[in-house]
């Protein structure tokens, strides 16, 4: 398997006069092609600034320090210019809210076949007809009607769905899924689960439930305080535990499951 | 004995009609849940037991003797049902001046498992955890007889969430408290209840003991939410 991100000692800080604040501290992290990746941990430990900083979406007077390495580039070192071609079209990300991820003033289909007009060039009505191909493929039922509706017209679930259907739209090389399926019902978790999983694009997936990482990742890193503190299978963490703390995810949720 | 009797309770809004036909009773003592998708009708529901709002159709019957003191809810946002203006402190205090009652502060906090120095915290200082604890302790401070609570740790981590329901076990064990648990997981349900009622589309779709419920699901629905669950990988 060929590495297609590499992390080396990457941390997050966030400074003004006073203090540092310490996110994401010396995470290493390799995500290999064709892999599908667990980053667990618990609201604040800094999953989710990992993420947005491999997209350079940390804002000042956050700062990215270390290496990101993307198709033997360090994505810290590239101009701002390349790196909004990178954002969307290889490396692409669903987030936790689908509420808030859709524009609630344009159309649906308009929004998904934006991505196209403005990565591709596509015409207006080319880029309409990929949409509606797009939302097909994750199952929305009727696409061409539906591509005309709002984002208040669609349901918590199929809404998450239009985001997946636009974070993949240009076939990224990766896919960041933060938190996707938290905000929905259990059937619609697995609904959204099983379409990530038919993607079939690498992947990292973040989530603070130890079962849904499970049931999607090849491979899992465990978070806490802005520090990997494990990594393995989905099997050796959760049948064995080497942290403590990953001992502790692991009980508490035995003891509330079924 | 019956605490609360849901009899035929029907909700509509305009013209959308959110519970159609509903009828269940908690009995003293158990521990009742209601599972179902957003939008299945159960937080009308528990509003309409709450006596928030109304029913269009149908009544809800309380047992004897049964005041507007002794049934409290715990809501869903720890992060919005708090008031941001008022202290640890003024937040315990206000049912209790509402009904008159005195009760130190302290000896409360220390029910939800908090510092007596809690008291003088806003939410804002507050996780997530700890919101849902003074949450928990504004509902028990006038010493209710029925606890609802709705969706109380869905918004919380795993190892979080495992806290709460312990603590909410611990409290309904040490008060007698009759409880009523409004959740979408039915891990969450199976380890606070004794029976459940299954919603979809504003209608109880099953009933039953919980231990029966989930070895033998009678209607589809049922099984679909059981077997959404996500699970850990089998021990190897």
């Amino acid at each position: 398997m060929s590495k297609l991100l590499e992390l080396k000692k990457l941390s997050v800080h966030y400074q003004n006069n006073k203090d540092i604040v310490k996110a994401v501290t010396n995470v290493d992290m390799v995500i290999n092609e064709g892999e599908v990746v667990g980053l667990l941990g618990e609201s604040g430990c800094g999953k989710s600034t990992l993420a947005l900083s491999i997209l350079r979406l940390i804002d000042p007077p956050g700062k990215i320090y270390g290496e990101i390495l993307w198709g033997g580039n360090n994505l810290l070192n590239i101009p701002e210019q390349n790196m909004q071609r990178i954002r969307g079209a290889e490396i692409s990300m669903i987030f936790q809210d689908p509420f808030s991820t859709l524009n609630p003033v344009f159309k649906v289909g308009e929004q998904i076949a934006e991505v196209f007009r403005v990565h591709k060039g596509s015409s207006r009505r080319e880029a309409w007809k990929k949409a509606v191909e797009i939302m097909d493929k994750v199952h929305i039922k009727d696409p061409a009607d539906r591509a005309k509706d709002y984002p208040h017209q669609f349901s918590g679930g199929m809404k998450q769905r239009v985001a997946v259907a636009m974070s993949y739209s240009l076939s990224p090389r990766l896919l960041i899924a933060d938190e996707p399926t938290t905000a929905l019902d259990v059937t619609m978790q697995k609904a959204i689960l099983e379409v990530l999983k038919e993607l079939k694009t690498t992947m990292l997936f973040i989530s603070h439930n130890i079962a849904i990482i499970s049931s999607v990742c090849d491979r899992v890193y465990v978070m806490q305080a802005g520090r990997i503190i494990e990594e393995g299978t989905p099997a050796e963490i959760s049948n064995d535990p080497k942290n403590p703390y990953t001992a502790k995810l692991v009980n508490s949720y035995k003891e509330i499951s079924i | 004995m019956r605490l609360i009797d849901i009899n035929f309770v029907s909700k509509y809004f305009g013209s959308l009609r959110v519970l159609d036909d509903v009828s269940f009773h908690v009995d003293e003592g158990e521990s009742f849940g209601l599972v179902g998708e957003s939008g299945s009708g159960k937080t009308t529901l528990g509003r309409i037991i709450m006596k928030l709002i109304k029913p269009t159709e149908g009544e809800i019957i309380y047992s004897k003797g049964f005041s507007r003191k002794d049934f409290q809810i715990v809501f869903q946002n720890p992060y919005t049902s708090l008031n941001p203006r008022m202290n640890v402190r003024q937040i315990l205090e206000e049912p209790l001046s509402i009904h008159k009652m005195k009760k130190d502060i302290g000896k409360l906090l220390e029910s939800v498992e908090l510092e007596p120095s809690y008291a003088g915290k806003y939410p804002h200082e507050l996780s997530g955890g700890e919101r849902q604890r003074i949450g928990i302790a504004r509902a028990i401070s006038i010493e209710p007889k029925f606890l609802l609570l709705d969706e109380p740790v869905s918004s919380l981590d795993m190892s979080i969430q495992a806290d709460i329901l312990k603590l909410i076990k611990k409290i309904r064990a040490s008060m007698g408290l009759t409880v009523l648990l409004i959740a979408h997981d039915l891990s969450v349900i199976k380890y606070m209840c004794e029976r459940v009622a299954v919603m979809r589309g504003g209608r109880v779709v099953e009933i039953g003991k919980i231990d029966e419920v989930y070895k033998n699901p009678e209607n589809p629905y049922t099984k679909l939410l059981l077997e959404s669950i996500p699970r850990l990988p089998a021990i190897t």
